[in-house]
């Protein structure tokens, strides 16, 4: 095994193949893309919401594998919590790879990307939905 | 074993490995290191000012590194040699200096297939000037299509920026067919080199453009230097784009004479170290024998072809007709692999010793028009050999079992 393959294990190969589920949501309430600018990858995030709760998530995923993973731990995680579910989601994200401490709750998914702790070049790539979904609800605040 | 490595430290040493992002930075030449490191010991001293012994001898140096990339580039007056940060500095330089005599209305033409810094200067130009940019679009291979330029070009088209040799395909751009149809009109055309230095020298009279541009740091020279060579009937009348010191005659408060040209597009102090580091590069450039060298880049590219084309999922964006040995390429391809992304290939092949890029490289239209988000890039310089092959074949076969 060389220093690249523990990103890519089973899990991980798992999950992103999860964001092919990912469906565009139409009538969305918030709508974001968000850019690598270093690689080209770009998420699109659709947020549909209820009150504060998220009713639905959505989007498009041009990106690398973990990218993938990344909105696919998203899409499964947010649908049918409280908004403020997803701003616990990017903090431990960001928790996670900065000092690899372990997500717990509804973002336990989230540790499939222990390994990508020791990879700082890919961090953005994890984050990068995180970031779109973050800038999605920052558009809704005090509209609804 | 390539006679080449044993001049490049890091290739020689194997900390680079197996080495395939020299379109993005080729490693530094030993003749180059050993030329700035004997400035910065013995002769560091600032240029254009002092009188005293070691000034003069910077200042000579300095002089000497511009004639050197003036011969590389086949410039018939090393005034015409202009440094610059790099490639990206030249062309802002030309897009404010000579972009300043245009008019709303007027038109700039570009390569659908250039990297951004042949784009967005120009587009920046647009935005200021109220200009038109005109877009030679591409063929499925990644070839402008120069046919196209007779109906492009129009009455109000002022200048043709366009590549020498494209940083994702490797296809190299007829520019004599483009500099001949231009001054048949009278528009002067600019010629990215960046990619093309780092494979022998040019020669700006016979290939008839008026400004070339080319980057140190993909021609085994440092970083933070580059060169604008530009038609002198044409230097002369441009107005300067920096303003400070070193570029003048002389300054008072009623206003301020410009000096002549090169010195004009070169305010403050220049990089001197890297100019020097330039100018060796240039020198041990020319000394090559490019026939022999042009040959084996050329196989290598085929065999690199070959790994490649053995595996279903791999598709190369290799542009028909350009395959290796068939008509002038520069040894740089790239290709998609099924299921993956360029980044996790990138990162797997990383893993396994071989540098590769992945990503759009700074070429998002040509992207678009291939219709893919990103690609991954391998790219060779002299110093690669068969041993590069054989690892990067290894870590191919590797890569496509960690990404299935």
């Amino acid at each position: 095994m060389s220093a690249a393959d523990d990103i890519y294990d089973a899990a991980i190969k798992d999950l992103a193949a999860r964001a092919r589920n990912m469906g565009r949501i139409e009538d969305a309430d918030c709508s974001h893309d968000a850019d690598n600018f270093l690689c080209g990858d770009r998420v699109t995030v659709e947020v549909a919401l209820n009150g504060d709760a998220i009713e639905n998530i959505g989007g498009k995923v041009r990106g690398c594998m973990l990218v993938q993973a990344a909105a696919a731990v998203i899409h499964g995680a947010a649908p049918g919590k409280d908004r403020a579910v997803l701003t616990d989601g990017i903090a431990q994200a960001r928790a996670l790879l900065s000092d690899g401490t372990p997500a717990t709750g509804d973002w336990e998914g989230l540790n499939a990307f222990t390994p990508v702790q020791g990879h700082k070049h890919r961090h953005d790539c994890v984050l990068l939905p995180f970031e779109a979904v973050e800038a999605c609800l920052a558009d809704t605040d005090g509209t609804d | 074993m390539n006679s080449f490595r044993n001049l490049f430290p890091a290739i020689a040493s194997g900390r680079a490995r197996t080495y395939l992002d020299n379109a993005a930075m080729t490693q530094i030449a030993k003749p180059v290191t050993d030329r700035m490191a004997e400035f910065e010991a013995d002769g560091r001293s600032n240029v254009k000012r002092g009188i005293y012994p070691l000034a003069t001898r910077a200042n000579d140096a300095f002089e000497a590194a511009r004639a050197s990339v003036a011969a590389f580039m086949g410039a018939k007056d090393k005034d015409e040699v202009i440094f610059t940060s790099g490639a990206t500095a030249a062309i802002n330089l030309v897009a404010h200096a000579y972009g300043a005599g245009l008019k709303s209305g007027d038109e700039i033409m570009v390569g659908e297939g250039e990297h951004h810094a042949n784009i967005v200067p120009w587009q920046m130009l647009c935005e200021r000037k109220g200009l038109e940019l005109v877009v030679l679009p591409v063929d499925g291979d990644g070839h402008l299509q120069i046919e196209k330029m007779v109906d492009l070009i129009s009455d109000r088209t002022r200048l043709i920026a366009v590549t020498h040799g494209s940083n994702v395909t490797g296809a190299v751009t007829d520019v004599r067919i483009i500099t001949s149809m231009a001054r048949k009109r009278g528009i002067p055309v600019l010629i990215d080199g960046a990619q093309r230095a780092g494979h022998g020298p040019v020669d700006v009279a016979s290939i008839g453009c008026d400004f070339y541009v080319l980057s140190g740091h993909k021609m085994f020279g440092p970083t933070g230097i580059g060169a604008l060579w530009a038609r002198s009937e044409l230097l002369q009348d441009l107005p300067p784009f920096l303003g400070g010191g070193e570029m003048i005659t002389r300054v008072s408060f009623d206003g301020t004479e410009f000096a002549p040209p090169p010195h004009r597009f070169e305010a403050g102090t220049p990089p001197v170290t890297q100019a020097i580091g330039l100018g060796a590069a240039a020198d041990w450039l020319r000394g090559l024998e490019w026939a022999e060298i042009t040959t084996a880049e050329r196989e290598l590219t085929q065999s690199l072809l070959d790994v490649l084309n053995q595996h279903k999922r791999i598709a190369v964006w290799d542009p028909m007709g350009v395959a290796a040995g068939k008509v002038p390429r520069l040894p740089i391809l790239s290709f998609t692999v099924e299921g993956a992304h360029p980044h996790d290939i990138c990162e797997v092949m990383g893993g396994e010793g071989v540098a590769l890029r992945g990503g759009h490289h700074c070429a998002q239209p040509l992207m678009s028009a291939f219709g893919v988000d990103a690609t991954t890039r391998a790219s060779l310089a002299l110093y690669n050999d068969e041993t590069d092959i054989e690892a990067f074949d290894k870590a191919i076969t590797r890569m496509l079992k960690v990404l299935s």
